[in-house]
């Protein structure tokens, strides 16, 4: 009885787990990954506790998104048009596109950047993962889609292997995690900023509650969803502490400097073997196109919130066209630019990084306001307590955002 | 766009004066009663916030005129003091919502055309007594660029779809949770007209809780209908959703070559991983209540 129980209640589990997953996962991208690097090859393990305070923030978030999603039955570009009017919703809902294809380009690059390290050309690449991931969304159900997904994500633990051939002290990468210490200096703060920026990113809030809303979750799911959202934003979590100790471990040590994560990749095989490059390469393809599948989706999924049309996964494409098309114009910008010759990609993922950063302050405010409003959210809204949990994370960002506004202005 | 037409975004900011000139307040909202009465549907009041002041519901007979930029009253400062609420939510009636918090930029179930849109304005038109008659909902792209203030572009006209697009009041369903609720007991409502195929395609199109509240309202006969008429795992979800009692009376009210599939289907253990087949989009339940009686 207790066993048949237990089953149920685990076969209850693996319906509901899909976006916290997703949206947890998918913010491990390759610009993710190239932030953990940075972060463990320029700093070691000293700076591991910031992983620490963005996956509570990635909790406390994504926790909030997939509530509202529930409660209401909207997306949160919709949310913020019905109460804050078609204005702000507009500014935000244009500052999300365009962040969102500046981070699809990245996803791209990435998709370029570690096929390159197999020696496969960004030519041939590029354009067969904007098909693949178009047509995984175009043909499939949102059962299929989902799933193929989740099996896309099985490639971080890569990542894991990798920090592991490369032989970490522990106690250091431990110490670094739960002891907290700050070099004040203006790369530090940079680095700490993008890492809090990279891993609550404004597409993963948005996709976390329209997913939720696609996926049909009932108020009875919440508990299971909670548990979804945790394990999401804890393997987040996991993998990035992984990277960041497999570049500590190796790179930091022989005082080895970095620019993205396929140097990464190439810097690790003479030091960890090339078993650990391989893995580590092999991760950055996989992370970069699941975020690729997640990136257009979520641009789809807030321009029809805002727009009022109808869009599901499930949905043929005559009935939901704008749901596709955007999909499609996504993809398509964010493959072209990538391999347009003289487009300055270094400059559009630096800016898009920033539009990412400023942009998640008002969304986060947006949330906070609208997960306190009882119009909304009935029974569901958020007490005092966790308004000023939410409030001081958001407090958090703001500060990093800030400082890292300031530090760039002087530097 | 209708000539003679007013829309509720056009309407409410103005400034509400008094006979002497004075401002009163700005206009926040408008109320309707969706109750049972025959006849257009027509504003009841009007939500008056004021600085460092309590917000002020007024009904519409006090309304002098509606002009270009601001609304009269016909009381002035001292009169509208006796329409001061402490809580807006306390100060409705129960058939009673507000039109910018309930309708505007909430979503809403077209009942004819059978599809989910969001409402990007609402239509009144001036009757011959001064009142404001409630058209319908303006659901279409172009009011939301008219809004932005990019409607002189004309894109309407370039781009399919972008054009005026008004659903009737009479033809929609409200899917915000206080004008679900009210609509669901109001008789004259959308919801109560549909024949089986109508119901069926509305049960489809919200959530599981809401469609059975819908099932609900209406006697076993239609419901069994509608059942039957949605997709089978549509009709699973809300038969198995609903207190058993109920979804016994409503497959008993089925012909007897239906009710046996039916509760053949009901007693086989539900299939965990084919619940999210149905093709219902939007809105898990959320419970509030509809406070008390008016003021």
């Amino acid at each position: 009885m207790i066993l048949q129980k237990r089953r149920a209640r685990f076969a209850a589990l693996l319906v509901v787990v899909g976006p916290g997953l997703l949206a947890g996962l998918s913010d491990d991208d390759p610009a993710g990954i190239t932030t953990y690097s940075v972060l463990g090859a320029d700093h070691g393990y000293q700076l591991l506790w910031v992983l620490l305070l963005s996956t509570v923030a990635l909790v406390i978030f994504h926790g909030l998104a997939a509530r509202m999603g529930v409660v209401t039955g909207q997306g949160l570009i919709g949310l913020v048009r019905q109460r804050y009017g078609v204005g702000v919703g507009g500014a935000v809902l244009a500052a999300l596109v365009v962040a969102n294809i500046g981070t699809t380009c990245a996803e791209f690059a990435g998709i370029a950047a570690g096929f390159e390290l197999f020696g496969i050309s960004r030519y041939i690449s590029v354009p067969a993962a904007a098909v693949i991931v178009s047509l995984l969304v175009l043909r499939g159900s949102f059962h299929r889609v989902e799933r193929l997904l989740l099996l896309l994500s099985t490639v971080f633990l890569a990542y894991i292997a990798s920090g592991f051939m490369a032989g970490p002290d522990w106690g250091a990468a431990l110490h670094g995690t739960f002891v907290p210490t700050m070099p004040m200096t203006g790369e530090a703060i940079a680095i700490v900023t993008a890492t809090l920026g990279t891993t609550l990113a404004p597409w993963g809030l948005s996709f976390m509650q329209s997913y939720a809303v696609d996926k049909k979750l009932r108020i009875e799911d919440l508990k299971l969803e909670r548990v979804d959202v945790i394990t999401g934003a804890v393997l987040t979590g996991v993998i990035g502490f992984f990277v960041v100790v497999a570049c500590a471990a190796t790179l930091h040590r022989d005082g080895l400097h970095i620019t993205d994560a396929a140097d990464a990749a190439r810097a690790l095989e003479p030091l960890a073997g090339k078993a650990a490059g391989t893995l580590f390469a092999i991760g950055l393809i996989g992370a970069a196109f699941l975020a690729a599948s997640i990136l257009p989706l979520s641009t789809a999924y807030s321009v029809c919130e805002y727009a009022g049309v109808e869009a599901a996964i499930d949905d043929p494409y005559t009935e939901a066209r704008t749901f596709y098309m955007t999909y499609g114009i996504v993809t398509l910008i964010g493959a072209t630019i990538v391999l347009a010759p003289d487009v300055p990609l270094v400059t559009i993922l630096v800016g898009t990084q920033v539009l990412n950063a400023v942009l998640l302050v008002p969304l986060l405010l947006a949330m906070v306001g609208l997960g306190r409003d009882r119009d909304l959210m009935g029974s569901f809204a958020t007490g005092r307590a966790g308004t000023l949990v939410y409030g001081s994370t958001t407090l958090v960002v703001v500060v990093c955002v800030i400082t890292l506004g300031v530090t760039t202005v002087l530097t | 766009m209708l000539h003679g037409v007013l829309l509720l975004t056009g309407v409410t900011g103005r400034d509400v004066l008094g006979p002497d000139g004075r401002v009163l307040g700005r206009l926040a909202d408008l109320t309707v009663r969706l109750s049972d009465q025959a006849g257009p549907q027509v504003v009841e009041r009007l939500v008056v916030t004021r600085r460092r002041s309590p917000t002020l519901v007024l009904p519409w007979a006090v309304v002098a005129n509606v002009g270009s930029d601001q609304v009269v009253l016909t009381v002035g400062a001292a009169e509208v003091a006796g329409f001061e609420v402490d809580s807006l939510a306390q100060a409705l009636a129960s058939d009673e919502i507000l039109l910018r918090r309930d309708v505007l930029d909430t979503q809403i179930v077209d009942v004819v055309g059978q599809r989910l849109a969001r409402v990007a304005d609402v239509l009144f038109v001036s009757t011959a007594d001064g009142r404001l008659e409630l058209l319908g909902a303006e659901v279409g792209f172009g009011a939301v660029l008219r809004r932005l203030g990019l409607g002189r572009l004309g894109l309407g006209r370039v781009i399919p779809g972008l054009g005026d697009d008004v659903v009737a009041w009479s033809d929609l369903h409200l899917t915000s949770d206080r004008g679900h609720l009210v609509q669901l007991a109001t008789p004259r409502a959308a919801v109560h007209r549909l024949d089986a195929a109508g119901l069926a395609a509305l049960v489809s199109r919200v959530d599981t809780d809401a469609a059975t509240e819908i099932l609900a309202a209406r006697d076993p006969g239609m419901a069994a209908e509608a059942v039957r008429a949605a997709h089978p795992d549509v009709g699973e979800r809300m038969l198995r959703a609903m207190p058993d009692a109920t979804a016994a009376r409503i497959v008993a009210a089925m012909a007897a070559e239906h009710a046996e599939p039916w509760r053949h289907r009901l007693a086989l253990a539900p299939r965990l991983f084919g619940r999210r087949v149905v093709r219902s989009r939007v809105w898990p339940h959320r419970r509030h209540l509809i406070r008390g009686p008016r003021r």
